[in-house]
């Protein structure tokens, strides 16, 4: 949309609202307007030229999705009623009158459709259509696009779906911006000072503020490269990577724990700090975006050693919450993947086809196959170099014994459930065949299943079923296969129960013969006889509980058992968590052994199968034969598609993010939804000009930043223009920088930098950041308790990870204030300033160096009188217990200001 | 409006008219919430009007509710139904013979049970109650009961979560997030929306009182109510190093500070709001500190509570009332006290005797205040209890065949004040208490007449999240206008 046609837009939506809320009251109220029964004429009529025409031409913004102006046009009523504008849509008989027509003709306040007028032809069909009566069939639904429509209709005409455009060489970010200022009769601000350039930067590059002496010495160099110098400086820090990273973990929701469990168990995940280290080391080493998208999502089918660190990326699809229901971690996963890299909302389409967007229940669980069938390996592999240290050994020796001793358990359990199964193996029969006479069997004491295994019952009702009716292997069968067809037709209960007692006698001889045997682990070593190993394979062939693997016994347990099954397995999770540093592990999946077809869950219903979803890429971004995924679950595949620069979303959505970090606010709003309710956004060509730029330059994190920040737009003064603010109050066209305010990582990270406490160590696993003694490395290595978020995380906005975030939201709440005025770290931060400063001798001097040392910068005169003043006038009250001094007072005020935390 | 998440972006929070107008004429729930935000000074007139920055401000809803607040208390694990208000004769009858109906249960259940407690008829309508809500039931003309609730699994979690967040897995706002969202509160000095609950969690933990997607600032403060210290109570509300003298002197040198700061930054809200929210969170340290200390009372309320801390945390709930905080939610204890599986008898009674004074001295206090109308009292656990016995499963109970299993087909809770139509009872279930059988009335549509008592229609309170307008209610709930006066 060019700008003028966007300004008469926004007038025009303006006056619709206003509209309607002064109409609010009648809003919605039908006109009366009989119909008349329609001929058979009228009705083909209808059909032909106008059905079609409303299609193509009207509900895509007057219809389900859209209603423009509170006006739809998919049905005969609502037509009539019209929208806000309280006039009807149409009078029937009375064209000349009917706002529908007058708009087609351009007559009215509304020139539809927006994107042409109709041809006379159509103009004539319409009018002719009132003039009837507007006919319409009886048991007509609302008129709507089929999905396939939806997706030609988005394909061709939403912008986030377009091919990336392309501009001449010499278009840079400051001639598409500086075009559309000129427009608006605006011009870039003057650039800021060299002193609010450094800080700018540095704060938006490492986090970190810069030093006086930086700052000084930035402003007094000459160099015309400064700036640029400073720049590339900045983006080798290693700090850089430590910045950036938390803007990206946003996206994928990081957090150390799982959220909710049960009581015994564990709940940490205790390697996801090596996912957190793999985005900061990509950033660091500038990895190209689209490698960093390939190996999150299927760094393990990359051609790299077992052990090889970029295993950790697959954290990115394993750090989420894990929920009690399997779909529902399935479907975070898609969420993440799909919202986060691409801009669409896939997720949505979980119970129903996209409201908005042609994405179909199809795609969604095309794409929920390929997460279905990948999943975590029983054990994490190990990454990078095993350090030779006595720490270490101790770690891996303990690990085995825990290993050991949940083994021998399950051994143990699995020995016990199969003794005590097969001495009761009638009653387990009865429970198999008669589940439904389950009450009458147990007053008739036939059976105690209070007694018994309920997921033994489970696993051997469908072993049974399994080998009586499956397709492929009907010997098997033979012997069992009878008695269902007996016990479905028996009506009288006595006689089932006399053929299971049958079965049952069969059974327990069998039983008998491998006990005298010897009880064999090979047990089916027991019989020769045809007729036995028929009998036997029921209890013993594969498939039956009595053969399930160690690993898995614990499924068969009871409660207490489990219990402790659970226990034992939290144990060795808990060691895990205690792993000495540098012995890591990456939180990777792998994908399953045996790939299992996903279908359609009609209504998101597990119980519902509906048609097949094979593996395979988004409808609506493919535009030739769409392939099945071949390799594996098709992560890999999946991964191609998604940085296949043929790809309209993904490049977009990325420099969308970054800039939005750079800028405070993004060029486009709805950072994760780039679908058909996110409007083509006023910047759309600056959009896509970096986002061609980026792929130009294989995909360079670091050169995106530099092109930004190199901008004049970037450099320009954060200064309010009340002329400009006039014409564009939002800043959507740049006129200035917009201030920044620390996010809270970066204002604790500065508080830590000033005081000099700051413990650059990196990397490794988290702690609490905010128990004392405080932990006093950068926020970034803080532990995320998903379930249980510090409270100062929350009351400070950060992204919560539970969903994938879009952008942070900003508030100001006395809570926030609460923890600077009030909590043991802030105070603890000023009384180590005061420490430093307190050797200047007098307070002129201490109120310079409070001013160098907090804000970098010489306070003004009147600062330096005022602050002068407070540290010298005495308490009137007598103070309390440990009462902060007025120095450790002030350093704290500079703290708390509005001016350590805003950034211009 | 359409863009609602954008009231809470901090330094893009003073919206201009003009955008903020061209933002909402895409859609007509996006009018109710606009008019309102701009009815309340959330949205600047001018780019140079001041802005309230403050997400908690307080709002109209979107018609004049008799509601202003919520007291919900929980009483988590679930209480039996038919041994509290819904009085079942025939269990009398039944009781150690089969039912004439079977329903699947969560865990194995046998034969009718009796209620082991003796039911009283109270009030106009002689509504039935048990012995142990006796002294609740001398309010039985305030209270609207009802019988025929329902939920959709027999679990706990899922249960907690459907009661709480309107859905049972995933990962949504809190009622009270909602409600805060919808209106702010009405004291600044104090959190909008309180979880009380003693000991510890219940089960599902903070999820219970979660913001979702909804600003941090709208989750439910967790206060262990078994501290009485305040600091226990709410994060850094003291400072251990300052007078209160001294600490003011501070915020007046920091708010000099700021205004030489500020000259370059006239126009920038969130600088301002910076600025005033020290002034608030300077207040909010003496008036939580009020709020929470309830041996500020006079001995007479304290007796009419009675002792334990159900009674003390209930009479916080009403001093946080009482100071305009909008939604408290009380939960019985820990984990989740009220699942009787074994021991029915001696538990239940246990636990009303901890709960059923303070409660009725709640009501009688609301009312003399002439806060009652004003105040949505909600009672309830997250689903009842079988009208049959729980059978001995191992590992999952301990078998003495004397407790109930969880029952979400039919089960009771009773809501008073706030405009509720008192004195009835709503719904019923069969003759055994096993399912809602008359107007049932499911978790949903409880939601949405709250929100309808509170001044909300359920489906025009939306988030947009996630390319989606998200709602309490998602695509359920009607509202029960039988039960409204």
């Amino acid at each position: 949309m060019s700008s003028k046609n966007l300004m008469r837009f926004q007038l025009f939506t303006t006056l619709v609202f206003v509209l309607g809320l002064l109409i609010r009251p009648c809003f919605g109220i039908a006109q009366e307007n009989q119909r008349g029964e329609f001929t058979a004429e009228e009705i083909e009529f209808f059909e032909n030229r106008i059905r079609p025409l409303l299609i193509d031409q009207c509900v895509k913004c007057h219809g389900d999705e859209k209603q423009e102006s509170g006006f739809r046009a998919d049905s005969r009523n609502a037509i009539l009623a019209g929208g806000v504008s309280d006039t009807p849509g149409a009078l029937g008989g009375n064209p000349v009158d009917s706002l529908i027509i007058q708009s087609v003709r351009h007559e009215s306040d509304y020139d539809m459709p927006p994107t042409g007028k109709l041809s006379d032809q159509q103009i004539a069909d319409l009018t002719r259509w009132v003039e009837l009566g507007l006919p319409w069939p009886d048991d007509a639904e609302p008129i709507t696009q089929s999905l396939d429509q939806r997706m030609d209709e988005h394909r061709k005409s939403h912008w986030s779906f377009q091919p990336i455009e392309s501009f001449p060489d010499d278009t840079s970010i400051d001639s598409l911006l500086g075009k559309k200022l000129l427009k608006a009769g605006l011009a870039f601000s003057s650039p800021a000072t060299k002193r609010k350039q450094i800080r700018r930067a540095t704060f938006d590059l490492i986090g970190l503020p810069p030093s006086f002496e930086e700052v000084e010495s930035f402003a007094n160099d000459d160099d015309p490269a400064a700036y640029a110098k400073l720049i590339d400086g900045l983006l080798e820090r290693p700090e850089y990577g430590e910045r950036w990273a938390r803007h990206w973990l946003d996206v994928a929701r990081y957090a150390d724990t799982l959220g909710y469990a049960l009581a015994e168990e564990d709940r940490e995940y205790p390697f996801a700090y090596t996912y957190r280290d793999y985005v900061i080391n990509a950033f660091n080493q500038d990895l190209p975006f689209d490698q960093f998208v390939v190996q999150q999502l299927a760094g393990d089918q990359l051609d790299v050693p077992a052990n090889d660190s970029s295993l950790a990326a697959l954290g990115f699809i394993t750090v989420g919450r894990k929920f009690l229901n399997q779909v529902d971690t399935i479907d975070d996963r898609v969420d993440v993947v799909t919202r986060g890299l691409m801009g669409l909302t896939v997720s949505c389409a979980r119970c129903h086809d996209h409201k908005f967007d042609a994405v179909s229940t199809q795609d969604y669980y095309s794409l929920y196959g390929v997460f279905y069938n990948c999943q975590p390996p029983s054990e994490l592999p190990l990454i990078g170099e095993i350090p030779e240290s006595d720490a270490a050994k101790a770690y891996f020796k303990e690990l085995e014994a825990l290993e050991k001793e949940l083994q021998d358990f399950l051994v143990q359990a699995r020995a016990k459930v199969q003794l005590e199964t097969m001495s009761d193996i009638r009653q387990y029969a009865m429970a198999i065949f008669l589940w439904d006479d389950m009450q009458e069997l147990e007053s008739r004491k036939v059976i105690q299943l209070v007694e018994m295994y309920l997921n033994v019952i489970g696993r051997m009702r469908s072993h049974w079923q399994t080998i009586s009716f499956s397709q492929e292997d009907t010997t098997n069968g033979k012997f069992l296969r009878p008695y269902y067809r007996t016990l479905k037709n028996e009506t009288s209960l006595d006689k089932k129960i006399e053929a299971v007692n049958e079965l049952s006698d069969e059974l327990e001889r069998i039983v008998e013969k491998w006990k005298s045997a010897g009880a064999p682990d090979d047990a089916m070593s027991a019989f020769e006889d045809d007729d036995d190993r028929e009998r036997a394979r029921i209890l013993f062939a594969d498939g039956s509980p009595f053969t399930i693997p160690a690993a898995e016994a614990q499924f068969l347990l009871n409660g207490a058992d489990q219990k402790t099954a659970r226990t034992k397995q939290a144990n060795i999770q808990k060691h895990h968590a205690k792993t000495p540093f540098g012995v890591d592990r990456a939180m990777v999946v792998v994908d399953k052994a045996n790939l299992e077809e996903t279908h359609v869950m009609i209504r998101g219903n597990e119980g519902r199968p509906g048609e097949l979803a094979p593996r395979r890429f988004l409808a609506l971004l493919e535009r030739e034969e769409r392939e099945t995924f071949s390799n594996g679950a098709g992560r890999l595949e999946l991964a191609r598609k998604i940085v296949d620069p043929e790809n309209p979303l993904t490049a977009r959505v990325i420099v969308n993010r970054i800039w939005m970090h750079h800028f405070s606010q993004p060029l486009v709003d709805t950072p994760s939804d780039f679908g058909i309710r996110c409007d083509e956004p006023i910047q759309r060509e600056l959009l896509d000009f970096l986002a061609g730029d980026l792929i130009r330059n294989g995909w360079s994190m670091k050169s995106l930043h530099r092109k930004i920040m190199l901008s004049r737009a970037y450099q320009q003064s954060s200064q309010h223009r009340r002329e400009a603010a006039a014409v564009d109050p939002e800043n959507r066209l740049l006129w200035r920088m917009n201030p920044r305010r620390l996010e809270f990582e970066a204002l604790r990270d500065s508080m830590l930098a000033v005081s000099g406490e700051l413990d650059l160590q990196r990397g490794g696993r988290g702690n609490d950041q905010f128990v004392a003694p405080f932990d006093v490395r950068r926020s970034i290595y803080g532990r995320i308790n998903r379930q249980e978020l510090p409270g100062v995380l929350r009351v400070f906005d950060l992204a919560s990870p539970d969903q994938s975030a879009a952008k942070r939201l900003r508030t100001v709440v006395p809570q926030q204030s609460l923890f600077l005025m009030n909590s043991e770290f802030v105070i603890q931060q000023s009384v180590r300033i005061a420490e430093k400063i307190s050797v200047a001798k007098t307070s002129e001097e201490q109120v310079v160096k409070l001013f160098r040392t907090v804000l970098s910068r010489e306070p003004t005169g009147q600062e330096r009188v005022f602050v002068v003043g407070f540290l010298t006038r005495p308490p009137l009250d007598e103070p309390i217990e440990g009462q902060l001094s007025r120095l450790e007072q002030a350093c704290q005020v500079l703290l708390m200001a509005n001016e350590f935390e805003i950034i211009d | 409006m359409n863009q609602q998440n954008d009231n809470f972006k901090g330094a893009r929070i003073a919206l201009s008219r003009r955008s903020m107008l061209r933002r909402c004429g895409t859609g007509l729930a996006a009018m109710g919430l606009a008019g309102l935000l701009a009815d309340e000074g959330l949205l600047a007139a001018s780019a140079d009007e001041k802005p309230n920055a403050n997400p908690l401000a307080p709002r109209a809803a979107h018609f004049p509710g008799k509601a202003k607040r919520v007291i919900h208390i929980f009483l988590n694990g679930g209480p039996s139904h038919v041994d509290t208000f819904d009085y079942k004769p025939q269990l009398q009858k039944y009781d150690g013979k089969p039912l004439p109906m079977d329903l699947k249960t969560e865990r194995k259940t046998g034969v009718a049970m009796k209620s082991p407690f003796k039911f009283k008829q109270y009030g106009q309508n002689g509504v039935h109650v048990s012995e142990l809500f006796e002294q609740t039931a001398q309010h039985i003309d305030d209270i609207a009961i009802i019988n025929s609730m329902q939920a959709d699994v027999p679990n706990h979690e899922p249960s907690l979560l459907l009661m709480n967040c309107g859905e049972s897995r995933l990962v949504r706002p809190s009622m009270g997030s909602w409600i805060t969202y919808g209106m702010g509160t009405e004291n600044q000095n104090l959190p909008g929306f309180v979880a009380l609950c003693p000991g510890g969690y219940p089960v599902k933990e903070t999820q219970n009182w979660q913001s979702a997607f909804l600003p941090g600032v709208f989750q439910g403060t967790y206060v262990n109510t078994e501290n009485e210290e305040i600091e226990k109570l709410i994060e850094h509300i003291r400072n251990r190093h300052l007078s209160k003298s001294e600490q003011r002197k501070q915020l007046l040198a920091l708010q000099k500070l700021n205004q030489i700061h500020q000259r370059q930054h006239a126009h920038d809200p969130v600088v301002e709001a910076r600025i005033q929210s020290f002034e608030l969170a300077y207040r909010m340290q003496m008036e939580a500190t009020d709020a929470f200390d309830v041996s500020r009372e006079p001995q007479h309320v304290l007796d009419a509570y009675g002792p334990g801390v159900n009674a003390r945390q209930i009479l916080i709930a009403r001093r946080l009332a009482e100071r305009g905080v909008r939604y408290v939610q009380v939960w019985h204890g820990k984990d989740q006290p009220w699942d009787n599986h074994d021991d029915l008898e001696v538990n239940h009674r246990r636990l009303s005797k901890e709960c059923d004074q303070p409660i009725a001295a709640l009501l009688a206090d609301l009312k003399q205040r002439g806060m009652l109308d004003e105040t949505l009292v909600l009672w309830g656990g997250e689903f009842g209890r079988t009208p049959v016995v729980e059978m001995p499963t191992a590992g999952a109970n301990e078998g003495k065949i004397n407790g109930r299993d969880h029952n979400h087909y039919g089960f009771t809770v009773w809501m008073a004040g706030g405009g509720v139509k008192g004195g009835q009872v709503y719904g019923a279930t069969d003759e055994f208490g096993f399912k809602a059988v008359e107007n049932p009335v499911h978790v949903h549509d409880l939601h949405a007449t709250m929100l309808h008592l509170l001044g909300f229609d359920h489906k025009r309170l939306t988030f947009r999240y996630a390319g989606r307008d998200f709602r309490l209610t998602d695509v359920h709930g009607n509202v029960v206008k039988d039960l409204i006066a």
